[in-house]
This record gives C-alpha cells, structure tokens and sequence, in this order.
C-alpha cells in the first residue's frame, strides 16, 4: 500500500530520481571503502600541494648553497640538501607539479583519443571498425615505455612533448572499452528509439549512448593517471623528459642515485612521492570500479 | 589447430608490418639529424659530412629509406649501428638472451607464487590473509621500479655489502649459476614484485566470479571434497581470463625490464635502446622497438594457443 502510494506521486519525476539515486547508491558504496576514501583524499591533497607548491617550499627550489651540499635531512631541510645545496623538500614540493600535470593532461589526451576511435569503431561497425581495430591492436603491440622514450628522445624532452607522447600511445585500452560497450548499447531499444526520431549519428554516439558507457571510461581514466605518472618519472629518471633545473622526481631520483653512497635522503624522498601519489591512484580508480559496478550487490 | 596457427601467424604479420611503418616514420619525421652529435665542435668537411651521409642512406627519401630496411629485414638484417658501426643483428644476439632472462624469471616466480596466493584469498575472502594480500598488491603495484631497485640497492649492497650492486657477473670470474644468481637476486624481486602484485588481483577476482557459478555448487552437491572442488574444478576456469592478462602484461613487463636494466646496469635490450634513442642510432631504435614488439605479438599468439588447452569450448577451425 505505502510504495503504490508513493509510486503514484513520483509519476512524471520517475527519470530524475532514478538518475540521483544511481550517483547516491556509487557515492555510498564509495564512501563505506576506507581504502578509495583515503585514495581520494590523498590526490585532492596531491593537487593542493602543487597548486600552492610557492606557499608550501620553505626555500626556493633553485637557490643553490654550496656550504649546505648534501647535508642530511634536518630542521631546516626536512628532505635533506642535494648536490648544489638546493632543498630537497622544496624541490620535490615543485617536481609535483610536473608528474601531476603530466598525468593530467596526458590521460586526457588518451580517453578523449580512445573515445572517439572505441565510439566510431563500436557505432558503425564493418570496415571501419576492421581498420581501427587492427590499428589498435599494431598501436597495443608497441611496448609502451620503449615508445614513449622513442618519441620524446627524437622530439625533444619538454613537458608537452612528455604529455602528448604519453597520451598518444595510452589510449588504445579506452579504445577497446569503448567499442566493447557500444557494440551492444547501439543495438538496446533506446538506441532506436533515438534512430526513430531522427537523431543524427553524432547526437546518438555523444549524447545518449557515452553517458552509458562513462562508467569503466572513468575507472581506467584513474588509474591511467597512475600509469602516466609512472611514465613520466620513469622518462625523467633516464634523462628524457623534463630537463634539469626544472626539479621533477624523476630527475631528482636520477642525481639521487649517482650519490647513492653518500646520501641516501637524496633519492629516496622524490621516490616516496612517487610511490604515495600511484598508490593514491590505483586506490581511487579501485574504489571507483567497485562503486560503480552495477553487478554488485549493496 | 595446425590451420589455425598458420592463420593466426598470417594475421601477425600485418600487425608486424604496421609497427614498422609507426615506428620508421616517427624516428624518421623527428627534426634533428644523428650526425649533428658528432660534427659538432669539429673540423670535419662538408664533402665528408655528406659522403658519410649517402652511407647512412639518410639523403634519401624516407620511403626509400624504409623500402631499404624492410628489404634488409627480410633478410634478417638489421643494418649497422651508427654508434659503433658493428651488425644491429650481433648486438641484438648478446642482448635478447639477457633481457628475456630478466623477465622470464620473475614471470615464473610471480605465476608461482600469485596463484596459490590468489587462490587463498578468494576462498578465504575478507579474511586475514585476504587483506594483506589486498594490500601487498596495492604496495606492488604502485612501487615504481626503478625507485625500488635503488632502494634494494641501498640496502643490500651499500649497507649490508651481501649482493653486488650493478652488472651481470664478475669480470674475470668463470662462469657459474651462483655467481649470475648473486647479481640477479635484486632485479628479479624488483620485476617479480609487480608482477605478482598485479596478478594476485586477477586471480583472485577471476576465482571469485568461477566459484560463485553452477557447476560448482554442482560438484560440491555430489559431495565432491573442497580441495578438488577448488583445484580441479574451479581452478581451470579461472585460469582462463589470467592467461590473457600475463598476455596484457607483457608490455609492462618490457618497461620494466628496460628500467630494472638501467638502475642494475645489466646489458639487455633496455639498456641499449636507452643509449640508441641518445644517439639517435636509427637503426638500433627500429631494432629495438621491431624486436619488442615481435615479443609482444608472440606472446599473444601463445596465449591463444594455451586458450585452447585450457578451454574445450573453443575449438580451432
């Protein structure tokens, strides 16, 4: 009696409540994983460091001392001096900034390429999809690192040149997801009903079928932040990359090892960020999936 | 089985044709030349500038340049590196068997180990070992490799002084497993971490889904015993979909050899190229970025193959 009852006064709302109550039941279920809460709490501060990286340093990331030279951490350097005498702890406060946009912008770059190859591919099906699938698979069988290392070492190592090798490499996973969830939403009734109205293709592909198709998008978007991440470090590590004085951790990490010996603080801060902000990540874009997971139960 | 391998081989080549093309033209249509590294600062002529030129085949239109090289593949030869002059193909044949060294070995470790482990935490889920298994994968899988590796390094070689520290054997030692053993303990924990962290995961999630099935509940009704249940049963299907993802996770693999490589100084594949993309030895970097990739595209093909031992309801025809 009491659920016809307010069935019968929802009439009309049906389509608005279904929608909220979908975010409310992911936004629950995330909230009750105390791992993605801490996931997401640590990149929310993450970015805020970066942002306010100035505000933050407690010296200049550049000025160098030669009298402090590899001093090990203390009151005053909590990450210890390096090479020139240039605090560690501001430096690794500023190569934040790098990594952080790097997987930004790179991740971007990839999910709006892998969308739109995955959402043609998947909708018109046939010889399209034939040739975008097959370049997908040649682009798939390109060992990544080895890639990105290629393009950014004949291209120049700066922070674009970083972002757009990474992203133009990364995006064929987004690719096969998306037409994977294509290929079977275009074939559902609403679809149709979409097609029956006279919806032109592109209207059909972004604006009703994406929407359904956003939530495994979202969960690889996340932890490709982390992959990107990896990569952008591990392309500073080698030399490529952003260059010297600009601080990154991976460039950090590099000098950092050729003093191994004498100062351990000096690699192994930049790689701690480096590990905190993957781990931040991978725990996010996990909590995501299982929130998101319309096969699990509450 | 054998009509269908020789398809599939077919279908490969393709695939192999395309990754070619990639990565000649990108290397090829990047502004800078290999020789502007060593003419700068010196007094060589231009006359010889050029000749040199005409011998590296870079003053020819990059299609025929290509068209040189693919010609030259098919005979499987792979040019001569620009650093040092010596045959790509001699430099591949001291460097392929170390690389593959460097991942076959933690790749062996790691399907060891992550499937009992695996295993454990679906049967067991939320328990105790369940948790720490969770959160051994999140450590493994967002600890960068080459930060790891330093780390170990500092510890175990700088510190304790128990392994060396770079390199692949003692120069002037004779050859012994021991002696390679020592110098590979490090980059193995390092890339078996990863591994192992990142196929726990599937294991686990693939077991989880196969024993909630039918069949299951099937063989647990007519009394079969939990082991055989979980071993014989469940276990083979849940291997399944694990087979594609250590096929997925070959590319990873690769970074992370060429990674482990430079921080361990060991002179594989990853090494090399490093230094190649410097010197912008063209011939090495199509080499290397062939040769990786051919890696990739067999170990796909493997997996496909090993779809059909592990799985009946795929047949080959």
């Amino acid at each position: 009696m009491e659920r016809q009852k307010s069935a019968s006064t929802n009439v009309g709302y049906e389509q608005t409540v279904e929608i909220e109550s979908f975010l409310k039941i992911v936004l629950r279920r995330f909230k009750k994983n105390r791992l993605a809460m801490l996931g997401a709490f640590v990149v929310v501060f993450l970015y805020l460091v970066a942002v306010f990286a100035p505000f933050i340093a407690t010296h200049d990331p550049n000025a160098t001392n030669t009298i402090m030279r590899l001093k090990p951490p203390s009151r005053d350097n909590y990450f210890g001096t390096d090479r020139l005498g240039r605090d560690i702890f501001s430096r690794v406060v500023y190569g934040s900034r790098i990594s952080l946009s790097v997987g930004l912008v790179a991740v971007g770059i990839a999910v709006t390429i892998g969308t739109l190859i995955g959402s043609v591919s998947g909708y018109y099906g046939g010889t399209v999809d034939n040739v975008l699938m097959r370049f997908t698979d040649i682009m798939m069988s390109i060992p990544t690192l080895f890639l990105v290392i290629t393009i950014v070492a004949m291209f120049g190592g700066n922070i674009w040149y970083t972002m757009l090798a990474i992203g133009l490499t990364g995006w064929t996973g987004v690719a096969r997801l998306v037409r994977g969830s294509f290929l079977s939403l275009k074939e559902q009734e609403f679809a149709e009903a979409c097609r029956a109205i006279g919806a032109s293709d592109f209207r059909i592909m972004f604006r009703h079928l994406l929407p359904n198709a956003m939530a495994p998008i979202i969960v690889a978007a996340t932890l490709g932040v982390a992959s990107a991440i990896l990569t952008e470090t591990s392309l500073s590590y080698l030399g490529l990359g952003v260059q010297p004085p600009t601080p990154t951790w991976g460039n950090i990490l590099r000098e950092g090892y050729q003093y191994i010996k004498y100062a351990w603080w000096y690699g192994t801060f930049p790689g701690v960020a480096i590990f905190i902000t993957m781990m931040a990540f991978n725990m996010l874009g996990d909590g995501l999936r299982d929130a998101l997971d319309p096969r699990l139960k509450e | 089985m054998r009509k269908y391998l020789v398809r599939r081989v077919l279908q490969a080549v393709p695939i192999l044709l395309g990754i070619t093309l990639i990565s000649f033209f990108i290397i090829h249509l990047a502004p800078g030349d290999p020789l502007a590294m060593d003419i700068e600062g010196t007094k060589i002529s231009p006359e010889a500038i050029q000749i040199r030129r005409e011998q590296m085949n870079l003053d020819k239109p990059i299609p025929v340049q290509y068209w040189i090289w693919i010609k030259g593949l098919l005979r499987g030869d792979f040019g001569w590196s620009f650093q040092d002059g010596r045959p790509i193909v001699e430099h591949l044949k001291e460097r392929i068997p170390i690389t593959l060294l460097i991942m076959g070995i933690p790749m062996f470790i790691a399907v060891l180990v992550s499937i009992p482990l695996g295993i454990v935490s679906a049967t067991r889920q939320y328990s105790l070992a369940d948790q720490c298994a969770t959160v051994f994968a999140f450590l493994g899988i967002s600890i960068p490799n080459f930060w790891f590796g330093i780390v170990l390094m500092m510890i175990f070689s700088l510190w304790l002084g128990w392994l060396p520290a770079t390199g692949l054997k003692t120069i002037g030692a004779p050859f012994s497993i021991a002696d390679r053993a020592k110098y590979l303990v490090m980059p193995t924990i390092v890339l078996a971490t990863g591994q192992m962290a990142s196929l726990v995961r599937y294991v686990r999630s693939s077991m989880l889904e196969v024993i909630r099935q039918d069949y299951v509940r099937t063989a647990r009704a007519k009394g079969v015993s939990e082991r055989l249940v979980i071993y014989k049963h469940a276990l083979k299907n849940a291997m399944i979909p694990v087979v594609t993802i250590l096929a997925l996770m070959m590319p990873g693999l690769l970074g992370g050899a060429l990674m482990t490589e430079n921080v361990f100084a060991l002179p594989g594949m990853g090494r090399w190229t490093v230094r190649a993309v410097f010197y912008r030895d063209y011939p090495a970097v199509m080499a290397s970025l062939t040769v990786s990739s051919v890696m990739i595209v067999a170990f796909n093909l493997i997996a496909d193959i090993l779809y059909g031992f592990l799985d009946p309801r795929i047949k080959y025809d």
